[in-house]
């Protein structure tokens, strides 16, 4: 440890200080006090001003050449590469990602509130709707059968023969689930010649019913009233713009930094 | 007057504060004004007049930091090069504190790359070889004193690069370039305090170097001591 460390009241930097003249007139004053009077502070101050003394006087070497600049030496950067156009437009970009991206949040919000208060209106009427709805599928489904085959068996629901008969490939099923209050969710047979995977819509087999909450919920895009589907498209239009933007703010950053010595 | 006493006269009989003071100001070139106005607009010619002004400052700078000469003009290159790259950015006057800020962030980088990647350079002598490209010999100090003033260059040298790069940093700015403390805290980001606290550090290391070797620095210690 060093001699005046914690036994002096100077420290080691204000002697370091004394000695280049960088303490204001008090402090210089109490320090010179302090080294007159304390042998191994005054070796000290000796060493140090030997050692300042030293580094000074070490010689100064001419620069083995002229570092003038060349044209040639500063062209790469001022112009960053070459990526003039794209650097110049960088700011515009940098403003068409913020604008992209707070139209893309906004959006989505928009969306996420406008679904969640529908569910929140039609969830209290779920309720009451349920009983409305199953009372008159159920009497619609017995006008249907009443008219053309017998139902099988009680209760049991027999769809339409003419909406009974799947593609080539499909059965005619006998589900036990398919009871009275699931009837709206009875996949849509298609008509005959129609492919597996495709199945229209038949006017018959699905008659819409006032407070039919299963009807209207099973296609909300193709029965959107305007808003959502707009919604998804700005939505999606933003999110690209975003990523296309800021994607290259990103690289025009990426390249600028490369450059930069 | 004061230069010309001081000249005649030698740092050896004039009171250690003055010889300081002198020389410390004795580095400091003046710029124009109207320089480093053109300067700042990017004019080539006007910044290759800075650069005439301040190679040799910058290059001593680099090489006391590196201690290659070849490692120094590189860097040196380097400064000048990000200098006029950045002279856009260049605010007041005060150019000389704004070149050696940059040369002082590529050495701090360049000697932070070796710490990481150890080199071997072929230009530092080795402890049993007597090159030593570094100094330059007095105009005509007669044969043993070439030696012995070689000798004891060599080791404040090699004391120098023994040090942590910011306290040779602190050193070099304070010792060789005659910076006050406020100029080396702003040449490298940090704080009188911490300034203070690096020159204290790394020069408490070179007087382990004298110590060993006290007949170097005898001509050093013995005036000096006398003198108070």
């Amino acid at each position: 440890m060093p001699f005046w460390r914690n036994r002096h009241a100077v420290r080691a930097e204000e002697l370091g200080a004394f000695v280049d003249g960088e303490l204001d007139d008090i402090e210089s004053r109490r320090v010179e006090r302090h080294v007159e009077s304390c042998a191994p502070c005054s070796e000290a101050v000796a060493e140090l001003r030997a050692v300042s003394r030293a580094v000074s006087e070490l010689p100064d070497v001419p620069a083995p050449r002229s570092f003038a600049l060349r044209q040639t030496d500063v062209l790469p950067a001022p112009a960053s590469g070459g990526m003039g156009l794209f650097g110049s437009l960088q700011p515009l970009l940098s403003g068409v990602a913020a604008i992209a991206i707070i139209t893309f949040v906004v959006l989505a919000g928009v969306d996420i509130s406008s679904d969640s208060s529908q569910d929140d209106n039609s969830s209290a009427a779920v309720l009451a709707d349920d009983i409305e709805s199953q009372q008159l599928s159920e009497a619609e489904r017995r006008g249907v059968a009443d008219g053309d085959v017998a139902p099988e068996a009680g209760d049991e629901y027999a769809p339409p023969q003419d909406a009974d008969a799947f593609g080539s490939g499909g059965t005619p099923q006998d589900d036990s689930e398919s009871s009275a209050g699931e009837y709206a969710e009875e996949p849509v047979a298609p008509e005959p010649g129609v492919s597996p995977g495709e199945i229209t819509e038949d006017p018959q087999a699905r008659v819409p019913a006032p407070g039919d909450r299963e009807t209207t919920s099973a296609a909300p895009l193709a029965d959107d009233d305007g808003d959502g589907t707009g919604l998804r498209v700005a939505e999606g239009a933003a999110a690209a713009v975003a990523i296309v933007a800021g994607g290259s703010v990103l690289l025009i950053w990426w390249r600028r930094r490369s450059n930069v010595v | 007057m004061l230069r010309w006493w001081l000249d005649v006269a030698g740092p050896r009989f004039v009171p250690a504060y003055l010889w300081s003071l002198e020389w410390r100001v004795s580095k400091r070139p003046e710029v124009d004004e109207e320089l480093v106005d053109r300067v700042r607009q990017g004019d080539l010619d006007a910044f290759n007049q800075i650069v005439a002004i301040f190679q040799d400052r910058i290059y001593n700078l680099c090489l006391r930091m590196l201690g290659s000469p070849q490692a120094a003009e590189d860097a040196a290159q380097d400064t000048f090069v990000s200098a006029y790259r950045n002279a856009g950015k260049l605010r007041g006057a005060n150019v000389r504190s704004w070149l050696f800020r940059i040369a002082s962030n590529t050495c701090i980088d360049e000697v932070r790359k070796r710490q990481r990647r150890p080199v071997i350079s072929l230009d530092r002598p080795s402890s049993d070889d007597d090159a030593r490209p570094v100094d330059v010999p007095d105009e005509d100090p007669g044969p043993e004193k070439r030696t012995l003033q070689g000798e004891l260059h060599s080791a404040v040298q090699e004391a120098l690069l023994d040090l942590p790069g910011d306290q040779r940093l602190a050193v070099t700015l304070c010792d060789l370039e005659g910076f006050q403390y406020e100029e080396i805290a702003d040449a490298m980001g940090t704080s009188v305090g911490t300034v203070k606290s690096r020159i204290s550090r790394g020069r408490a290391r070179l007087r382990e170097a004298i110590r060993e070797r006290p007949e170097l620095f005898a001509q050093y210690l013995r005036p000096i001591s006398e003198g108070g």
